[in-house]
Order: structure tokens, then C-alpha cells, then sequence
């Protein structure tokens, strides 16, 4: 019987560090953007992922995170389904946003600033901010929202499971463009089998905040909301922080 | 109304128009120069020529670029970003901020590929970092390759001052030069030639004030002049201090010490312009990849050398103006203009063309408007050997980020060829104290006006000159500077609440030191990444010739004539 009472106290003493700490669900989108987010053994990863992971740590809020496509995720968090979503800022009365989100194009207290630039096939064509320029098929990754952007303007688009389909597709076509990360574009710019056939933009074609988006139906309130968005631009704006943070990718 | 916007837009042109200079006003505008008129108008020609299809192609578009906030660059921004444009209709917008957020921008862009700048001012103490991290277009090639036709003929390397620190180990130019700074002996010249000064000195120390060679003579003239009556040109009669310094917490506190701090006291091994196989910041490389900062992996970061520097720094904190805990680097960096100082061993030359140290009725200033001050080698401790750097400099350098290509990297290239060309950089020069070409050091300008720099015109056109540099290449990433200050304020902190400071010195050079070597060991870099010795005892690598180098025993304190001095530069 001691020794049974011994196992529940030694037991409760660790139940802290397992059981205790708060548990939120964040979707993430489902498609392939590398590094910031992307599906590896069905198990979500990326830079984003590991700041909001870090972010919420001093809190001890573990994050669960959950991949599905954009449109999809984001009904989740305005049902309440999901406490929160890592995507760009997007009107919603049901959604707690930094209060600069709107504000600025740089929101101050987003998790990173994303860019994406044109890649195209090595001519004299020079992306310079007018979308309308770009050279048709436009490759997409599939779901990346920036899709109705193009459509809008009544350009064709072409969209691909990943980057690397779309680089490929572009390798063989010659023609066209593909749309992607700046840090995706810098490894296709040191892979041999791409670097001397593709130009890269200098001008972004979208500039992005991404953001850790709430749902009001989320049980955490606005202050520890607060605390966690400055904790994760903290950690951003750090010295240390990025040369470890990058290292993994 | 359609008529009444068109008006607007008309007068809005105009006054741009009118705003505007020609080619030929802006040639005269920049005299004195190293080049004739003529030879300004056909430099600015070529600039003007060789930019007409790109300004098109960028019609709308501004250049951006970073650089920190000191007086050459603000004069970059208000004076030549204006003659740029109106030269070449390319637009530039160079951003001042601090040196912190320059360093943490560019690294951002180098890590994600995100465009936050075209072009960075960026101190050759990072060529460490370029060189590993691969991120930034190598100039050698470019001038020679894509931007062939965007670099300026009436260039002329040669005519550099320093050029080297901007190369990687290949000789590559990763970055270029725009505006240099050394960090210099600083001393008050009128009361060390004082014949009761010298005569009660003598007295006191059994040899001549001078000139300090090492850190005892500074150590002992610090003494001397603490608490001493002096009078200053203006009349004021001061309390004076030894020694200034400062150590604020701050991301300049790590400046205090990476800028060369260890090496000056004797760290590092021989070799110019860096220590091989370990430099200034006690880092050991064995065939360019980086393997320890610890003694115990054949470092020297917490050193008998190491611990030296790090104790005579706080020692000498009470010769210094108790404002000193409060004084970052560019507070601290005019002080001495106050009139209150007699020495300060690690000035940056930057400061010294404020009106400060300038202006007629300054108690720095003498009834002949010439400055009382003088700059002079920088004494070295007592774990310096011949051979070795003597002492820190640096150049804001132009350094464009990979992320930047096509016309973006043509536009910026020309910006910064601009910026130091031969036409600006005299002119350049006299607004900010920062030369950066020999043409600028050597003109007859600065001949009959020699007095005012106090010295620094000797120093640049001496071939000792070359005895100051900057970071070298081992440095794999100059991020690893944050380790040293939150280290350096954590053993402040200890030394202000009365640890002894010997023990102190060494516990916190041993904390960096193995802080540094944890986060080396983290990086994954292009080219030359870290790889960390085995440790192995201290006194093994103790026994080995060179660096990190055993205990040695106080040295003779030693000091020279300032006037002899200055004739041995000439």
C-alpha cells in the first residue's frame, strides 16, 4: 500500500510537466511552402511552426498543430473549432488580429515577413511591380491564396502539387513563371541544375506578414494573446535567435 | 477640375525642375576635389551616360539603402543621393539608422532572401560572415562579368586606402570600401608638453610623459592626471580624469571589446592584417574553418592575454568620469571635447570631426583655432609581440545582397561608386573625417589645413597604418558579438556590486568563450563552417609557440616624444 501511495506522489510531483500545461490547436495550411510550413510523415513542420512553438513557451501553451487547406482552416477558427491559424491577415469579426495588421504592411507583431518573387526562365524579361507583365502559365503552388490575385487580372494559372513541380514544369516549357519564396528561390539559384537557366525577381510580386490569428471562441484572452504575439517578435528581433532557427532548414 | 490637376501636376514639375541642378553646377559643387572640373564633369558624364536606359527601366522606382548615423552618411543622404538623381534620374533612398539595425537587416535579407535594402553600408567586420554565409555578390566578378558596363572607368582601386578589408580570403571583393575609421590614442597635447606636468611626472614615475607605448605608461599616466588641476585655452580651470571610457549596456559595449580590444592587449597571433591561426577575437581557424574560442581547443578568448584585457578595463574605470557607466560608443565618442580628459586609449576617429573638438572657444581649441588634442598609436599590452596588429580600423563598406539583381544591382552598384568617387570623396571627407581613397589623404587641401586633423593625416599616410585592421575572416558570424555583451554586462554588473577583479576577469572570459564556442558549433555554413577542436587541458595549448599564451610578468612602462613621434609616421 506505501508503496502504491509513493508511486501517486511521485507521479502527481511530475503531472506538472506533462498534464498541466495548456494545450491549443492551430491549423496551418496543407500545401507545400517551404521552409515556413509544409507536410513532411504527416506531421506539419517549418520555420513558422517552430516560432509560434517558441513563442507560446514561455506561457506553457503547447501548440498541436493541424495542416488544412487555407480556405478550410480558416472556417475551423471562425467556428471555433481550431483556437488559432498561422496565415496572412484577412478580415473577420470573429478573428483576433494584431492591432496593425491592417494598418501597415509590415505588421509589427506578425511571426515573419514573407515575399514572394517570379522566377522565370533566363531571358531579358525583368519583373519590375506590374503583374500584368508576367509571363503566362503563372505557376502556383496548389492553395496558395495569391492564385485569385492573378485570376483577377485574367492571367493563366498553373497550379503545381509543390515548388518543385512548378520549377521542373518550368525547366522543360521554358516559358511562363513560377511564383514562389525568396529563400525557396535562393536554393533553386545554388542548385546546378537550375542556377544558369532561371532569373529570380528582385521585386517581390507579394509581401506578406504572416500572422498567429485567434479565434474569439479560442478561451485565451486578448492580453495573454498580446504577451504571446510580442514574445514571438521578440524572439524575431533577436540576434541569437534566427542564426539557430535558420540553421534547422 | 480635369484642367485644375494638370496645373498642379505642371507646378509640381517645375519646382522639381527648379530644384534640380545640371551636370556642371553639381561639378563645381564638389571642389575642392582630387580631380580637376573637367575631369568632374567627365566622371559625372559617364555616370549620367551609362545610367539613361536603366533610370527608364526604373522610372518610379527609388534604390534603397542602409547605412549607420554618422555625419559621412548623412551627407550621403542630404548632399549626393540628391546629385545622384539629378545626374542619373535614378533615385536612392539612403536610410540612416543605427549600425545595430544595419547589421540585423542585412542579416535578416542574407537568411531569408527577402529584399529589405538594395544596398548596405555595412562594416568590413562582417567579411567573416559574407564569406561563409555566401550571400552577398561578389564584386570582383561583377565588375568583371554582368556589371562590366556599369562600372565606372575613373574607378581606380589603387587609389583605395584598405582595400583588403572588404576580401575574402581569395582576394575577392565582397565589399567596398566607403568611409574609414580607426580607433586611435587620443591625448591632450598641451598639457603633456607642459613643462610642470612633464617635471612633476618625471618626478613621480622616474621617466618622461609622452606618448604611452604600452598600457603601463598609460596606466601610469592615468594616474597621474586623475584628479589633477589642469587649464584648458578657454580659461576654465578642470578637475581632470586619466582615462575615458564607457559601458553602458548596449550592443556597443561588445564593440568596445570585438573592435580589437583582446588583440591590442596582446591576444592574438602574429600576421596582417589578422592573427593566424587565432585573431582578434581569440579564435582559432586551422585551414579557414573555425575549430575553438576556449584555451582547451587551442583558442584564446579566456587567455592569461584575455583576462588581462578584460581586468585592466575595469581597473582603469576609476581614472575615468563616473558618467562613464552611462556613456555608450557614441556618447562616449565626443566626451573628450569637454576639456576634462587628459588621455583615452580607444577613441574612434568618427567623433573627431564634430564641432566639438573644433570649434573656436571649445576648451579643446587653442587661441590659434588649432586643436590642443593630438591622435597617436594605440599603446599595447603586455601580451603584444612584434608583428602583430597594433590596433583597430575599419570601413563602412558597400556590400549588395544577392537577393539584389538585374537593374536593382546595376542602380545600386552606381550609387556606390558615386558616393566614393573621386569627384565627392575629398569633399566627403572634409564634412565627415572618414576618408576612404589615398587621392583624399594626399591632396594639397589637406596639406595647408594639416593641423586641424590633429595628427590623422599623418597617421593614414604612414605605412604603419597598416598595422590597424578590422575583424578579420575568422569570425564566422558576427551574431556571436552578442555573446560578449551579455557576458560583459553580466561581469559589470558583479564588478560593480565589488567582485575582485581578476577572478571576475577570468570568469567571464570563460563563460564567453565557451558561449562562443557552443554557438559555433550550431552554425551550418556555406562555406568553411565551424567545426570545434576536442578540448584538451589548458595547458597544453599554454606550451604551444604563438597564441593563447602563457602568464607573463608586468612590463616597463614606455613613452616617446609626441613630435618624434610624428616625425617617424612622416
Amino acid at each position: 500500500m506505501k508503496k502504491y501511495f509513493l508511486i501517486c506522489v511521485i507521479c502527481f510531483l511530475l503531472s506538472p510537466i506533462t498534464s498541466w500545461a495548456e494545450s491549443i490547436v492551430i491549423s496551418v495550411e496543407s500545401r507545400e511552402f517551404y521552409p515556413f510550413f509544409f507536410v513532411e510523415n504527416s506531421t506539419p513542420k517549418g520555420l513558422l511552426l517552430d516560432m509560434v512553438r517558441d513563442g507560446l513557451m514561455p506561457f506553457d501553451i503547447r501548440p498541436k498543430f493541424k495542416p488544412f487547406p487555407l480556405k478550410r482552416g480558416l472556417k475551423m477558427v471562425e467556428r471555433g473549432k481550431v483556437d488559432a491559424i498561422i496565415a496572412p491577415r484577412i478580415k473577420n469579426d470573429n478573428f483576433i488580429l494584431p492591432d496593425d495588421a491592417f494598418e501597415k504592411d509590415i505588421s509589427s507583431q506578425r511571426i515573419l515577413q514573407i515575399d514572394s518573387v517570379v522566377v522565370t526562365y533566363k531571358s531579358d524579361y525583368e519583373f519590375l511591380g506590374n503583374i500584368k507583365t508576367l509571363p503566362t502559365p503563372i505557376r502556383v503552388t496548389l492553395g496558395d491564396p495569391i492564385e485569385a490575385q492573378f485570376q483577377n487580372q485574367g492571367l493563366s494559372v498553373d497550379d503545381g502539387a509543390s515548388g518543385e513541380h512548378n520549377i521542373k514544369k518550368l525547366m522543360r516549357d521554358k516559358k511562363g513563371c513560377v511564383i514562389t519564396t525568396s529563400l525557396k528561390a535562393m536554393t533553386w539559384l545554388d542548385n546546378p541544375k537550375y542556377k544558369d537557366n532561371i532569373d529570380v525577381s528582385t521585386e517581390p510580386v507579394v509581401s506578406r506578414s504572416y500572422l498567429l490569428i485567434f479565434s474569439k471562441k479560442s478561451g485565451i484572452g486578448k492580453e495573454k494573446i498580446t504577451q504571446v504575439w510580442n514574445e514571438i517578435a521578440k524572439n524575431r528581433d533577436d540576434y541569437i535567435y534566427p542564426i539557430k532557427l535558420f540553421t534547422a532548414y | 477640375m480635369r484642367n485644375g490637376l494638370w496645373l498642379m501636376v505642371l507646378v509640381i514639375c517645375m519646382c522639381t525642375h527648379l530644384n534640380a541642378k545640371t551636370l556642371e553646377e553639381w561639378a563645381k559643387t564638389f571642389e575642392p576635389s582630387a580631380l580637376s572640373y573637367e575631369e568632374r564633369v567627365k566622371e559625372l558624364e559617364w555616370f549620367r551616360d551609362v545610367s539613361k536606359v536603366l533610370a527608364k527601366k526604373l522610372d518610379g522606382k527609388t534604390i534603397r539603402s542602409a547605412a549607420e548615423h554618422i555625419k559621412t552618411h548623412f551627407y550621403e543622404r542630404d548632399v549626393l543621393s540628391e546629385a545622384f538623381f539629378d545626374i542619373t534620374g535614378i533615385r536612392v533612398k539612403h536610410n540612416i539608422i543605427g549600425e545595430g539595425p544595419v547589421v540585423k537587416e542585412i542579416m535578416t535579407q542574407l537568411r531569408t532572401g527577402r529584399v529589405i535594402e538594395h544596398i548596405y553600408v555595412n562594416d568590413a567586420d562582417l567579411i567573416g560572415t559574407h564569406l561563409r554565409y555566401q550571400g552577398v555578390v561578389n564584386l570582383s566578378e561583377y565588375m568583371k562579368g554582368e556589371g562590366k558596363k556599369y562600372t565606372n572607368p575613373y574607378l581606380d582601386l589603387n587609389d583605395w586606402l584598405n582595400l583588403e578589408f572588404g576580401q575574402d580570403y581569395s582576394g575577392n571583393q565582397l565589399q567596398l570600401p566607403d568611409q574609414q575609421f580607426s580607433n586611435l590614442y587620443w591625448f591632450r597635447y598641451d598639457w603633456f608638453t607642459d613643462p610642470k606636468n612633464k617635471a612633476d611626472f618625471k618626478d613621480q614615475f622616474g621617466y618622461e610623459l609622452g606618448v604611452p607605448i604600452n598600457w603601463a605608461a598609460y596606466e601610469d599616466i592615468a594616474k597621474f592626471f586623475t584628479g589633477r588641476k589642469q587649464k584648458n585655452p578657454d580659461g576654465s580651470t578642470v578637475t581632470a580624469y586619466g582615462h575615458l571610457d564607457y559601458l553602458k549596456p548596449s550592443p556597443s559595449l561588445g564593440w568596445r571589446f570585438t573592435d580589437a580590444w583582446l588583440s591590442i592587449a596582446g591576444v592574438g597571433d602574429k600576421g596582417l592584417p589578422n592573427g593566424i591561426p587565432v585573431d582578434e577575437w581569440g579564435i582559432r581557424v586551422e585551414n579557414k574553418v573555425p575549430v575553438g574560442s576556449m584555451v582547451e581547443r587551442g583558442g584564446a578568448m579566456n587567455s592569461p592575454a584575455a583576462v588581462y584585457a578584460l581586468s585592466k578595463f575595469m581597473e582603469w574605470l576609476k581614472f575615468a568620469p563616473p558618467e562613464a557607466k552611462d556613456l555608450e560608443w557614441h556618447t562616449a565618442g565626443p566626451r573628450a571635447a569637454k576639456g576634462d580628459v587628459a588621455q583615452r586609449i580607444f577613441q574612434y576617429i568618427t567623433w573627431l570631426s564634430t564641432d566639438a573638438f573644433h570649434q573656436k572657444g571649445s576648451p579643446v581649441v587653442g587661441q590659434d583655432g588649432n586643436p590642443v588634442w593630438r591622435v597617436a598609436p594605440t599603446p599595447h599590452g603586455r601580451y603584444w609581440d612584434e608583428g602583430m596588429k597594433v590596433g583597430y580600423q575599419d570601413a563602412g563598406s558597400w556590400t549588395i545582397p544577392k537577393s539584389v539583381r538585374d537593374s536593382y544591382r546595376a542602380a545600386a552598384w552606381l550609387w556606390a561608386q558615386f558616393a566614393s568617387s573621386k569627384t565627392v570623396s575629398l569633399k566627403k571627407f572634409l564634412v565627415g573625417g572618414t576618408p576612404v581613397r589615398k587621392s583624399t589623404i594626399n591632396h594639397p587641401h589637406i596639406d595647408k589645413n594639416i593641423k586641424k586633423w590633429a595628427g590623422l593625416i599623418e597617421f593614414y599616410r604612414s605605412p604603419t597604418e597598416k598595422k590597424w585592421t578590422d575583424s578579420g575572416p575568422n569570425v564566422p558570424d558576427y551574431a556571436l558579438s552578442v555573446t560578449w555583451v551579455a557576458n560583459l554586462e553580466k561581469g559589470l554588473k558583479a564588478f560593480h556590486n565589488g567582485a575582485s577583479i581578476p577572478e571576475l576577469a577570468q570568469k567571464t572570459m570563460d563563460q564567453m568563450a565557451r558561449d562562443q564556442d557552443e554557438m559555433m558549433a550550431t552554425l551550418k555554413l556555406r562555406k568553411y563552417s565551424p567545426k570545434l577542436n576536442p578540448i584538451k587541458s589548458k595547458d597544453y595549448w599554454l606550451k604551444q609557440p604563438g597564441s593563447p599564451k602563457p602568464e607573463r610578468p608586468p612590463e616597463k612602462p614606455e613613452t616617446i616624444a609626441y613630435d618624434q613621434l610624428i616625425k617617424q609616421w612622416q
